[in-house]
């Protein structure tokens, strides 16, 4: 009976240990929610962001995409007319995915599995509501939007990077300014950039909400 | 109501919500069974110490870069337990204090680990995420949802089949050693299934909450229950009632699972203490 007794632990911690230890790294290429370059830009852009709506000092000037003079920030330039057509484009029916009808926990979530298992939801159209916040990466000389969505605990947040319609409007003369709630409906897609994969809503219309 | 209805018919549609739901109930489940031996051993803040030592470990895993951060995490948890175990029963540092050393000591180190060697651009989520399990019990993958059936299957098996000596030596270990069993490779077995039902229950609520899964269940049921079985029983059924209500309350209204969880336990707690109040013992 002892002896039985001492088999069955040893058998459970075996089985214990191997099966920690037997979780498959065979997951397909995914997009990191925390280690690459654009990532850790759009955080330190909201950490900036964050510091300066905490502190009275005028912000500074934004980097601008332009090559151009000196370009106003987004804050200061009237808040344009947006196109407000994404309804129309997009109606209810033919959304695949609609975060704007969830409690913020579920959109957390679903956006963490968007990042996770990309190719899932590839050619679906996505409906998101969160903060507008640009970021600018030096390498790739470009300017990528983001809109971004805090979680329950307002701890943590997951950008989802948008392309504007066909990416033909200029930043941050058309843009709104940083930090605007929008809404954002476009097609779910993935590309690699730098040996990288990313994932963006392409072609996507993208509403203030007022 | 009926948006009530809707929303979750909605939301379990995700298939992530459906792990949560099956996570969630197999760790309250686990935790639970071993939770009044836990209580009635006076052994209920292990499990505190042992979770900060699990956030040690994972902040130990996360500046390694490990893949799968059980491969670290366990083994040092279940070393942990062993340790704390025969600290306890030597003089030169007592359990109490042996716990409450590991305890801040572990915490103090993953916190300084992950800032200094950090490898993420959000150092205060991934602690938040950790301490107190955010929403990390919804992003759960696959492959994560078949290691805790595989690892709550065998707790489970583990205490039905060692159920007997589990209540001998919760009571009377000099009755077990006088039988012929050793009561020290049971009590290891247990800080094991302890250090096991830990690192799993960090993606529920948090390793700050932890205990509390294993705590408020068992004081409830042995508010109203005298019966050893009968408290076991009641103690897995709050767990497992607490956790879905939890996980379906934060999912419909927004708020922290891992805090809706051990707000439902405690309102059971004090429902149960106030029956027990009111019944006049």
């Amino acid at each position: 009976m002892k002896n039985r007794h001492k088999m069955l632990i040893a058998a459970a911690a075996v089985v214990i240990i191997c099966t920690a230890c037997g979780e498959n790294d065979n997951r397909p290429l995914t997009v990191s929610t925390t280690g690459n370059a654009v990532d850790q830009v759009i955080q330190d852009e909201i950490n900036k962001a964050n510091e300066a709506s905490a502190d009275p000092a005028p912000a500074q000037e934004p980097e601008s995409a332009s090559t151009s003079g000196s370009t106003p920030t987004p804050a200061d330039v009237p808040t344009p007319e947006i196109d407000v057509t994404g309804q129309e484009n997009f109606p209810e029916s033919d959304v695949d995915i609609d975060l704007t009808l969830m409690g913020s926990d579920m959109i957390y979530a679903t956006v963490y599995q968007f990042m996770y298992d990309p190719f899932t939801y590839e050619g679906k159209t996505v409906r998101i509501k969160g903060n507008y916040y640009p970021t600018y990466y030096e390498p790739t000389d470009q300017y990528y939007q983001y809109a971004v969505i805090q979680d329950a605990t307002a701890c943590c947040s997951q950008g989802m990077e948008f392309v504007w319609d066909d990416g033909s409007h200029v930043y941050p003369d058309e843009y709104p300014a940083e930090g605007t709630e929008v809404v954002v409906t476009g097609t779910f897609e993935t590309y690699k950039e730098e040996d990288l994969l990313y994932c963006r809503l392409a072609d996507a219309q993208m509403e203030p909400v007022r | 109501m009926q948006d009530i209805a809707g929303n979750l018919q909605f939301y379990f549609s995700f298939p992530f919500v459906k792990y949560a739901l099956i996570v969630g109930v197999l760790i309250a489940l686990c935790s639970s069974l071993l939770g009044v031996t836990l209580v009635l051993k006076r052994y209920s803040f292990i499990g505190d110490g042992l979770s900060h030592v699990a956030f040690g470990a994972l902040a130990i895993a996360s500046v390694l870069k490990l893949a799968d951060k059980n491969i670290l995490i366990l083994p040092i948890t279940v070393i942990t337990a062993i340790l704390l175990l025969k600290t306890g029963q030597s003089a030169k540092i007592k359990g109490d204090a042996a716990i409450a050393m590991l305890s801040v000591g572990a915490l103090a180190i993953g916190y300084m680990l992950m800032n200094i060697f950090s490898t993420s651009s959000n150092v205060s989520g991934d602690v938040c995420s950790t301490l107190f399990g955010s929403t990390s019990i919804l992003t759960l993958t696959s492959d994560q949802v078949i290691l805790c059936l595989v690892l709550a299957v065998i707790m489970i098996i583990m205490f039905i089949v060692l159920y007997n000596r589990i209540f001998a030596v919760t009571f009377d270990e000099n009755f077990v050693t006088a039988t012929g069993g050793s009561a020290n490779t049971y009590n290891l077995l247990i800080a094991i299934m302890i250090a096991v039902i830990i690192v799993l229950g960090m993606n529920l609520v948090g390793s700050l909450l932890i205990s509390a899964l294993i705590i408020f269940p068992a004081l409830s049921a042995m508010s109203i229950l005298k019966n050893f079985r009968s408290v076991v029983i009641c103690s897995a059924v709050i767990s497992v009632v607490c956790a879905l209500a939890g996980i379906l309350i934060s999912i419909l209204f927004s708020t922290p699972v891992g805090s809706t969880i051990v707000i439902c336990d405690m309102v059971v707690f004090l429902i149960c203490f106030g029956i027990r109040k009111v019944a006049g013992e």
